[in-house]
């Protein structure tokens, strides 16, 4: 795993000296990590995905959820446990429906990885030999965490997304202001939530506009944009901005070094003024 | 947003380290400093002083543990 110099600075910051697999993707206190996610795009970055190697895209009839337009989006099946709340996670009775990670485990693969799919892609992609494999312990995001080796994670949005509420809501001119998302997973509505409940606290009376792209790795797709809000750098963005009409964008971490929330005011006329969209990693792949 | 992997990475394996690695849910977010929102400094002029004064200090809670927006949200009645 590669991190970026700001998050080596951040350790060095707090008296601790960044892990070796910062830079070598190795080790971390004696422990491999390794990172597996559902879609190549899961954890994006400007520079390409973060995320390469052990990652596939699975297609679930149930993993489906709404974007603007009403219509499903396809969803990695894994991605339904990968955002759930921890909460939920923690009584979730629903296995995995591919038990490839429980034979993962069973096998006494000794793994650390924050996954929210499909060890055995990983071991067949890399085979039994990878020093993964020989590794303890497996962490990953979905449902259960009976084993003694396996844990789950779960991010929690909400305090950052209240946070951003509030600048957005000290940002605004007209009230109005826009939330960009990938798609309406437990997760980001929790994220929206909070943003409006920021938004409100600071500001009364406030509109909250909420917007789903429908996928996370197109950020040039012009679905999520209900909320008259656009993805900077997009074509729409550029041609908007050369017609003169107004841009009602904005913030996406761009930035894959300082990966920085930006929050960017815009002109406009008919739509939120401020749209804070998007959240994105400090790190990279162990794999690039 | 930033999500600080490597730090998530970072306190796990220091947990299976000191052997006080459970199997359970863990819940990483604002007060274990893995997601945090982060300004950007070429925007900061834009952001109004009392704004950032306040969210610096709702910040400083949050890293402390004194306060936590889920409980709001699952307390009050937060816009859905």
């Amino acid at each position: 795993m590669i991190a970026t110099d700001a998050t080596r600075l951040r350790y060095v910051a707090r008296g601790v000296s960044p892990p070796a697999v910062f830079h070598n993707c190795q080790h971390v206190l004696g422990f491999i990590i390794v990172m597996v996610v559902s879609t190549p795009a899961a954890i994006a970055s400007p520079r390409g995905p973060v995320m390469t190697g052990p990652s596939e895209s699975r297609f679930s009839r149930r993993g489906q959820y709404p974007n603007n337009h009403g219509t499903p989006a396809p969803i990695p099946a894994s991605c339904r446990f990968a955002t759930a709340s921890a909460r939920r996670l923690a009584t979730c009775r629903q296995r995995p429906r591919r038990n490839s990670t429980k034979t993962f485990v069973n096998t006494a693969h000794r793994v650390l990885t924050s996954s929210s799919v499909t060890a055995s892609s990983f071991r067949t992609q890399h085979g039994g030999s990878h020093p993964i494999t020989r590794r303890r312990f497996l962490l990953r995001r979905p449902a259960r965490t009976t084993r003694p080796s396996l844990a789950g994670v779960s991010f929690g949005f909400a305090d950052a997304s209240y946070l951003a509420g509030i600048l957005a809501a000290g940002l605004t001119h007209t009230d109005r202001v826009g939330v960009i998302g990938s798609t309406a997973l437990p997760a980001v509505v929790e994220s929206f939530r909070a943003f409006a409940l920021g938004a409100r606290d600071a500001k009364s009376g406030v509109k909250v506009i909420r917007s789903y792209i429908g996928n996370w790795d197109d950020r040039h797709r012009r679905e999520g944009t209900g909320a008259g809000a656009d993805l900077p750098g997009s074509r729409r963005a550029a041609s908007e901005r050369r017609r003169g009409r107004p841009r009602c964008v904005s913030g996406r971490t761009r930035d894959a070094e300082s990966a920085r929330l930006r929050i960017e005011l815009e002109s406009k006329r008919s739509c939120a003024d401020v749209t804070v969209a998007a959240w994105s990693s400090s790190c990279r792949s162990p794999f690039s | 947003m930033v999500i600080e992997l490597p730090l998530a990475f970072f306190m796990i394996a220091r947990q299976v380290k000191d052997g006080t690695f459970q199997p359970r849910v863990l819940e990483l977010g604002t007060e274990s400093r893995v997601v945090t929102l982060v300004l950007k400094p070429a925007l900061e002029s834009r952001v109004a002083a009392a704004a950032k004064a306040r969210v610096d200090s709702l910040q400083s809670l949050m890293l402390a543990g004194a306060f936590s927006v889920r409980r709001l949200l699952d307390t009050a009645r937060a816009p859905r």
